[in-house]
């Protein structure tokens, strides 16, 4: 009787190596920097009592810098003050799925946001944000609020997708 | 406040109760959405990952190996989060987003072998998927059985879909942490 080894599911999903992880990089920074060209973004912040949340949010992103335009008065501003620990998980909303359950690329990303509330800094990202993708103050005739600026470092990353089965790119390093 | 603000601002709390229903539907609809899990590593970030998840009630389950990382992360620390993004429907509001449902709750795991079992029978009478991985008997099974403490989801407030509905209360509560 002949059997064949059963193939260790672990072998599919256990992380990349680095270099496999490095050829990826600009794979997947230029995933995220797709301004919603298919991709949905989510942002995580964390309430007064230290649980996180999520909602989907806008974002655009310059070099490995992330940011997310918020309004004066939205929970997520006095979380980002509380704590500025935060995450955004990005998921490609119609690309292939590449295993069973159907999953598409996706991309975690913790980091530390910073919150730019000096109005001529958020006129100058819409600026850019415009001349990028075309769409600068998603709002401009409500003038009913003040525009603040998240501005996020990222110091981990864990890509989907990306490589062979499911097994996932960690980064670690954003130079 | 102005128009954005009125556009944005949580439904009142009569209205989310009686979507609840709704969304907990969608949640547990597994072929209409993808699943992601948020536990928390050891220096205590967050961290996101798909998963599969089968719902009873409120309660999510998330099967899980040994191996897995996301085992000790649980395993110290019970805070845990679901995000379910819906797959092929509707899109709503200006970024075009799909229905979306946030579940921030309280994980335990569940290691005796007989209650996985008995779990793996559940999930299959219900949805056809038993054990995904049968022929590798080189990791143990664990399951992730989460409770909820708070939801949020978007797309769901009829005509004004980017009105997040909350809810706080669930059955079978979980002492808060």
């Amino acid at each position: 009787m002949t059997s064949q080894l059963p193939r260790r599911v672990w072998d599919g999903e256990k992380a990349v190596d680095g270099e496999t992880g490095e050829a990826l990089r600009e794979e997947i920074r230029a995933f995220i920097s797709q301004y919603h060209a298919g991709t949905l973004s989510f942002l995580m912040t964390l309430r007064k009592n230290g649980v996180p949340v999520m909602r989907p949010v806008s974002t655009f992103v310059e070099g490995w810098t992330i940011g997310t335009i918020s309004q004066h008065h939205q929970v997520k501003v006095q979380h980002v003050r509380n704590n500025p620990t935060v995450g955004y998980l990005f998921i490609d909303a119609e690309g292939p799925p590449y295993m069973s359950l159907g999953y598409t690329k996706n991309v975690w990303v913790a980091g530390t946001a910073e919150l730019i509330e000096d109005p001529d800094e958020v006129a100058d990202f819409f600026r850019r944000r415009a001349a990028a993708t075309g769409q600068g103050d998603a709002h401009p005739h409500d003038q009913s609020y003040t525009r603040l600026l998240f501005r996020t470092t990222p110091s981990y990353l864990r890509a989907e997708g990306f490589a062979e089965h499911a097994r996932p790119v960690i980064l670690t390093s954003f130079d | 406040m102005g128009e954005t603000y009125e556009s944005e601002r949580e439904v009142p709390g009569a209205d989310a109760d009686a979507l609840r229903e709704e969304i907990r539907s969608f949640i547990a609809n597994w072929s209409q959405n993808r699943a992601f899990l948020m536990t928390r590593r050891r220096d205590g970030r967050e961290i996101m990952r798909p998963v599969g998840s089968f719902l009873e009630g409120w309660t999510a389950n998330t099967i899980t190996q040994d191996l897995h990382l996301k085992t000790g992360h649980v395993r110290r620390d019970p805070i845990v989060g679901y995000l379910w993004v819906e797959v092929d429907g509707e899109r709503y509001g200006r970024l075009q987003f799909p229905r979306n449902v946030w579940m921030q709750g309280v994980a335990e795991l569940v290691e005796d072998p007989d209650e996985v079992a008995a779990f793996f029978e559940r999930r299959s009478a219900a949805t056809g998927r038993g054990d995904a991985h049968p022929a590798d008997q080189s990791y143990r099974r664990i399951l992730i059985r989460t409770r909820p403490q708070y939801v949020r989801a978007e797309g769901f407030y009829p005509g004004e879909p980017m009105r997040a509905v909350i809810l706080r209360e669930f059955p079978e509560p979980v002492p808060s942490v």
